[in-house]
Formats: C-alpha cells, structure tokens, sequence
C-alpha cells in the first residue's frame, strides 16, 4: 500500500469516528468528543514517520495519530464510551485515550501541558541511552501556552531526541503575527515550516527523527493545513486520479469502516458500565486507608 | 550511626538510593554543582555526574513536567523545588497531571516522583519563601504528601518516598534543616510511609503537629505539664494519607485534641484532621477540637514570630483547652 493511501485510510478512520462521536455526544449519549478539526492527514502523517520503538504525545484530539500507531476502532471506542471494556477504566476524559503497548502517552485537558512531559520522555531515553526519539503534536492555539515555550526551551538546552509538530490553519485565535516555527529558532531548536501536504509532513518528521535518534536534538515543525479546502478530500481526489481506487471502491470502503465504527459503538455500550469498584481503582498503586474507608461507605449506599 | 542534621540526612538517603537504583535522578535549579540553595544535593554531581544530577532551566513546570516525562519512562526523578513557594508554576502539573496520571491511564501508566521542597517559615524569608502549602496538596486526590521534623525519619521517609510507585510531595522544614542534630544510621533504611509517631505520651490532650511545629509543641507541652496538664504529642510524619489510627486512639484516652500548624487556619490541614478524628471520636471528646495555626493573612516578612503558631501561643490554649 503506497504511503499515501495509508494516510488516507487511518485519516478517513479519524473522520468518520469524528462525524459518528459527535452525532452521540449531541444526543447526549457521550459526554463530549474533540474532534480532529480536519487535521487528521497531518496527525496521521506525522505519527507514520516513528518506528515502532518511538513514542508518541498527542492531544486529545489525536485519535487519529493512535489509529496510525495500529490502535483499533473498537478499543478507541471502548475508551470513548467508557464502559466495562473500556481499557482507561472509565476514568479518561473522551480524546484521552492512551496505551503503552503502542507508546502513546496520556493526552492533556491542559492544551501543551503534555510537551514539556514529552521533552522529559524524549530526554530520559537519551539519558538511557534508548535510541528511540519522541512526537509531540499540538495545535497552534497550544503554541501560545506557557509549557509549550517551556518544553522548546528545555528541549534547546537538552538536545532531546524530540520532534515537536504544530499544526496551523490560520485560526483567528489573537497570536503575534510570526510564524510559529521562529518560536523554535528563539530557543535554538531547528525548525522548519512546511506545507500541510501529508507526503511532505511524513518526509520532514522522518527527517527530524532520523536526527534525534542520531543524537542531534530536537526540532520544531510547522505544518500549514487548509481547512477551508479539506485537506483529506483532497487526498481523496489525488488518490483517484492516482488510480489508487475509484469511487464505488472508496465509497464501499467507507461503508465497511462504519459497519466496523458501528459494531464498536454497540458492543461498548452493551458491555454495560464498569464495576462500581473500579471508580477506586488506579488512583494510587495500593488504595490508602482513607480510600478504603470511602469505598466501604459507597459500596453500602448501594446495598441498602 | 553518626550525628547527623536533616540536610546531611537527606543528602545521604538521595545518595544511597542513587547508588541502589540507577533510575533515581536528581533534577532541579542549581542542583549539581551548586548543591542545591540550602546545599542538600551537594556532592551528588561530583559522585554521579550530568546525566544523574541535572542542573535545569529556572522553570518550576517545566522541572515537573519534564520529570513526569522521566517517570512515564521508567525513571525515578527527585526533582527540587527550591522554596515551597515556587511550586506554584508547577503547580497545574502537579494536581492535572502528575496526581491524575495513573488514574486517567487506567493504571498504564504511572507517577513514580518525589517533589522535594523546603517548607515553612521563621528565616526571616518574607512571602515567598516561607508558606507552608501542604493542604492544597493533600486535596489533590494521587498525591503523597510527607513532612518530615527530623534527621532520621527524613532520612528513612524520603527513602520510602523515592521507592513508592506514586507521586510524593517531600515537605523539608527548612528551619529544621541544621537546627537538629540526632542519631542517624549511616546504612539505608526506609520509615514506612503512613505511620505516624507518639513523640510524647500523655493523658490530658493529644497535639497533632509536624514539621518545624513539632518543636514548639513540645516545648510548650513541657511548659504545660508543669501546670499538671500532660500532653501526648503525635508526629504523623506523613501527613496523607493520615494515620488516622494513631490520632483517634489517642484522643479516645485524652477526649482533648489541638492542631497545630503553620498554614493558614481556613481549610488548612487541621481542619481535616479535627474533622476526621470528629467523625470517629465525638462521642470522646471533652473539649471543643482546637487549632492553632498561621493567621489567614498572607506570610508576613518583619512580623513572622506573630503569624506562626509558636510555643508562646500553644501554651494559653492547651491551658484553655486543658482546663475546659
């Protein structure tokens, strides 16, 4: 499969998951789902660059950067609907999904607080010795956060093995008027800004990683989407021209991935809640005594 | 076992545990070859070099994110802040992420840190170098939160801290720091996280206090029993999760309880404590529960001797208290 059509095949997921979510988060049957904000070929792009030994910091709205990492439909499901199959024991906010097989780390609710995380990550497998290096993606609203200046300043000074991808669209949210990748170059971190051509952002990470895991740092990519022309119709359309598929065969496959989406969507809710327990479950390696007591207390409000 | 002060203390249980485990690092402002402000890292750099004691950029949430990053690794990371007061710009790590880490994960993945940071007043260090912020934390549901009022539990405490597998915030009573000096085993041990201390027996009332306070009450224990009211003095040593245990049990003999802490009285720790003992023990009680804490003002610099808790403001109220 050309790397293209991956792309498009992990982006079209994201998308269609999006489109299903948001339909039951409205209905009141989630509570909430990020949705990819049309970036999905950029996210999936960028996360196709790592190999297997890299790990990956997304954002909450990154769920197509797991799919790409070979998460299924159905797990990041289970997440997001939170019942008993839900492998974050219904404790993660909906986008928060993680998963150490795959090294994807746990997204924030705080915009960039997860890049200075990712730097320390990036930082401590070089201090190991661990020739694996570390994406981290964030939007451009979370390049005016305080962390993420934080995470590029530790970055320069550590020549951690990271590689930093900003998406930008031109959002109207009130930003001096410099590019987001000179932000990198103010803490010596190499950066480069580059078109939201999914073939160009997968090219420019490998690039950055190949230096990372060679030893020679970090660096700030700045990837340009569209969103007023859908970044992934048009990968859609380059793939027909292509030859790569032609609708009816594109439009069979969609179907094919939402009869997977839907299944997902039924079996998670099926499996019902989880065990009231679990509430307790995981707030620290052995629950303290003051926990103790609470579950007790919860436990004997359900059996009377 | 030689005589040791809790900044030597400490300084020998992170280098013990640097030499057991080779995941513990050492992270913070002027940590390496500085030695840390109050001089507790000092000589780790020399003995463990760059990649183990690491001198970081002047940026609290930056230190503790980068240090929840090591964890998420595998690494154990002691990171430094170097007064209390400067935890806030980590403080959204701290309580979003560090504390939520292996609850959110589902138990993926996990925390394993200990925030070291001097605590309190009574160095003359104005607003922002003498709060006592332990209550916010305590709050925090995944945090640990230890406060250490000598050498040889912050020793074997901070020990236990570095070997937990969740997040700890290790409190340093900075007035303590060289002002005790005690018998220490030079050879690692670790103090059991959870288990409180009866530093004092006796019948009449139960004193909870910790840190630099547990001096002053004890001193003004002392003053009191000269009146016939004997105090029983209890260090929790690890303020959360409480041994709870301990405390009732002593109060359930005396009937009489008093807090004591430097915090500001609203929604400071004692309140919690009262409370809990309250719920377990009212039936117990002789007197009205009791604190005596820092006023709800903000940490004063000229006047610091009248906004902490000190022994000359104990004694009146274990009298009253005593007496009730």
């Amino acid at each position: 499969m050309s790397e293209l059509l991956q792309i498009y095949r992990h982006a079209l997921k994201a998308r269609l998951v999006d489109e299903r979510l948001e339909v039951l988060a409205r209905g009141g049957r989630i509570g909430i789902h990020p949705g990819s904000q049309r970036a999905e070929t950029v996210i999936v792009a960028a996360a196709l660059a790592l190999g297997e030994t890299d790990w990956v910091f997304p954002t909450a709205r990154d769920h197509a950067a797991a799919f790409a990492r070979g998460v299924d439909v159905a797990r990041y499901l289970a997440h997001v609907i939170g019942g008993a199959a839900d492998p974050l024991s219904g404790h993660a906010t909906p986008g928060c999904f993680c998963s150490k097989a795959e090294k994807i780390a746990p997204p924030t609710g705080q915009l960039s607080q997860h890049l200075t995380q990712a730097m320390g990550l990036a930082w401590a497998a070089r201090l190991r010795k661990d020739a694996s290096c570390v994406l981290a993606l964030l939007p451009e609203t979370a390049a005016d956060a305080g962390d993420f200046h934080s995470a590029v300043n530790f970055a320069g000074v550590t020549k951690a093995p990271i590689v930093f991808v900003v998406r930008t669209d031109g959002n109207e949210a009130p930003s001096p008027d410099v590019e987001v990748a000179d932000k990198g170059v103010a803490y010596g971190v190499p950066a480069l800004d580059v078109s939201g051509d999914p073939l160009h952002v997968l090219e420019a990470v490998r690039e950055a990683a190949d230096r990372a895991r060679r030893g020679e740092g970090p660096t700030l990519i700045e990837a340009r989407i569209s969103v007023e022309h859908d970044p992934l119709e048009k990968v859609r359309q380059r793939l027909i021209a292509d030859g790569a598929f032609d609708e009816s065969a594109d439009m069979h496959h969609r179907r094919e991935l939402m009869g997977e989406i839907e299944a997902a969507i039924v079996a998670a809710f099926d499996g019902g809640a989880p065990s009231l327990d679990s509430l307790f479950d995981h707030v620290t390696a052995e629950l303290g005594p003051h926990l103790v007591r609470q579950r007790d207390e919860m436990r004997k409000v359900y059996e009377s | 076992m030689t005589q040791k002060n809790m900044v030597q203390a400490v300084n020998e249980a992170l280098r013990l545990e640097m030499q057991r485990d080779d995941r513990v690092v050492v992270l913070g402002e002027d940590v390496g070859k500085v030695g840390g402000v109050f001089r507790v890292t000092a000589g780790l750099w020399e003995e463990f070099g760059d990649d183990r004691v690491i001198d970081t950029p002047l940026n609290e949430g930056g230190i503790i994110g980068a240090a929840i990053g090591m964890a998420a690794y595998g690494m154990r990371p002691v990171p430094e802040i170097q007064f209390a007061d400067f935890i806030f710009p980590a403080f959204d790590q701290i309580v979003s992420e560090a504390a939520k880490f292996r609850y959110r994960s589902g138990g993926e993945y996990t925390c394993p840190m200990v925030i070291r940071t001097p605590v309190g007043g009574g160095i003359r260090g104005g607003a922002y170098h003498s709060q006592s912020p332990e209550a916010l934390f305590i709050h925090t549901a995944g945090l640990k939160v230890v406060c250490p009022s000598n050498p040889h539990d912050a020793k074997g405490l901070l020990a236990a801290a570095i070997q937990d597998d969740d997040p700890v915030l290790f409190f340093e009573p900075k007035r303590v720091y060289r002002a005790v000096k005690m018998d220490v085993p030079d050879e690692a041990f670790t103090t059991p996280l959870g288990v409180g201390k009866i530093v004092r027996e006796g019948e009449h009332i139960t004193v909870v206090a910790w840190g630099a306070m547990l001096y002053e009450a004890l001193s003004a224990a002392e003053t009191v029993a000269e009146q016939g009211i004997q105090c029983e003095v209890i260090d929790p040593r690890t303020l959360w999760p409480l041994d709870l245990d301990i405390v009732t049990k002593s109060v359930e003999k005396t009937g009489r309880i008093v807090v004591v802490h430097e915090a500001p009285k609203a929604c400071g720790f004692g309140a919690e404590v009262l409370q809990l003992v309250t719920e377990k023990s009212f039936l117990h009680f002789q007197a009205p529960p009791t604190r005596i804490t820092g006023w709800d003002t903000p940490f004063p610099y000229t006047l610091e001797n009248d906004y902490l808790p000190l022994a000359h403001r104990i004694v009146p109220k274990l009298l009253e208290v005593g007496r009730y």
